[in-house]
């Protein structure tokens, strides 16, 4: 892997941006893609939200400071477009975000890109019946094995309200998936 | 000291945490019953999502966003365009200059336009910018206008006009569709 400081810089030259952008999609493109689809569901609209992300990560980039880590300043963005993204899909159908996710998981049964069982299934309702930000959270630390100040770089949140965050959301997953399963 | 003492002294914990020197985070024993929680609820949570994706997808991702960026090259193709009308106003410029350095250094029955050409053709290189420049009232930077496009240039353009669709074009060149219609 290229040092980070080395690819900001290559990313901020005109004459090696390209090369080094097509570097950056290489090393972050599974991490995002994978965030992105907790996020959105289907593997299309996590397809168009990625795609975006990297489009505004290379026109952006001119302006990155090295402030923050590349990958937290993409996985921000990452985000960031993933819940636009589902704003403007649930004022399309005219329903809120949380009735638009439960939508969303209803349909995974019939998805061609899901290829979970029940259990898993019922962790995606779970999943879904909590506030986004847990929803985040959880995905974050469980699926990404993110620690915990990484998380809070990522969301701008203090690592004690990232703790009380999981810990409500592993909760409220582990009562739901019981009283389906029981 | 006997050896009961001895275990006996081994086992007393407060002197091993005082001796030890290991430390732990300040509040870290009140969380331990609240994390020791969330591994066992964690344990009734499986560890995959159940998502997949198209087979070949993660190959194709590259190609298919550096894709879509290029677009970012069309400002460039915007100055090409300006270019474009520098190098007409340019070509427009040395017709006229050309034209009136004819009319007054030809003798008049010998003129006709097969010889204004080829006169043109043999004498193009002998006329300075000064020559061209006194023409006209205003001073012309030449250092700014590149006269005659590169090869590199003419490439640029053919390929602008290969890879834009009519409707762009058009709507670069500020014509109307009406107008063409």
């Amino acid at each position: 892997m290229v040092e980070e400081a080395i690819l900001v810089e290559q990313l901020q030259d005109t004459k090696t941006k390209e090369q080094a952008f097509r570097v950056l999609i290489t090393e972050y493109k599974e991490r995002l893609y994978w965030h992105i689809r907790r996020i959105v569901i289907s593997h299309d609209d996590a397809d168009d939200v990625l795609q975006n992300t990297f489009i505004k990560v290379f026109r952006g980039i001119d302006n990155f400071k090295q402030d923050s880590k590349l990958y937290s300043w993409m996985y921000r963005i990452a985000t960031n477009e993933s819940i636009t993204f589902l704003n403007k899909k649930a004022k399309e159908s005219n329903v809120d975000i949380s009735e638009l996710k439960q939508q969303m998981v209803s349909g995974l049964y019939a998805d061609n890109w899901f290829s979970g069982d029940e259990i898993q299934f019922i962790l995606q309702q779970a999943i879904a019946t909590l506030p986004e930000k847990q929803q985040i959270v959880f995905n974050m630390k469980y699926f990404d094995n993110m620690k915990y100040d990484e998380i809070s770089k990522v969301l701008d949140t203090s690592v004690g309200g990232l703790k009380a965050s999981y810990f409500h959301a592993v909760k409220k997953i582990e009562n739901y998936i019981k009283t389906k399963v029981d | 000291m006997k050896e009961h003492q001895k275990n006996k002294s081994l086992l007393d914990t407060s002197n091993i945490h005082k001796e030890s020197g290991f430390e732990v985070p300040k509040g870290y024993f009140d969380h331990v019953e609240d994390q020791f929680s969330i591994n066992l609820a964690e344990e009734s949570i499986p560890d995959t999502s159940g998502f997949s994706t198209p087979d070949d997808y993660f190959d194709q991702l590259e190609d298919c966003i550096l894709a879509k960026v290029a677009p970012e090259k069309k400002v460039k193709v915007i100055s090409l365009q300006n270019k474009l009308y520098k190098w007409s106003s340019v070509a427009a410029i040395l017709l006229v200059t050309l034209s009136a350095i004819l009319y007054y250094t030809i003798p008049r029955e010998e003129f006709n336009s097969e010889e204004a050409f080829a006169w043109i053709d043999n004498n193009l290189e002998s006329f300075s910018e000064n020559d061209i420049a006194y023409q006209f009232d205003e001073a012309i930077e030449f250092e700014e206008v590149e006269l005659f496009p590169s090869s590199d240039g003419n490439i640029q353009i053919e390929n602008f006009l290969d890879e834009n669709d009519t409707y762009i074009l058009i709507e670069n060149s500020n014509i109307s569709l009406d107008q063409i219609n």
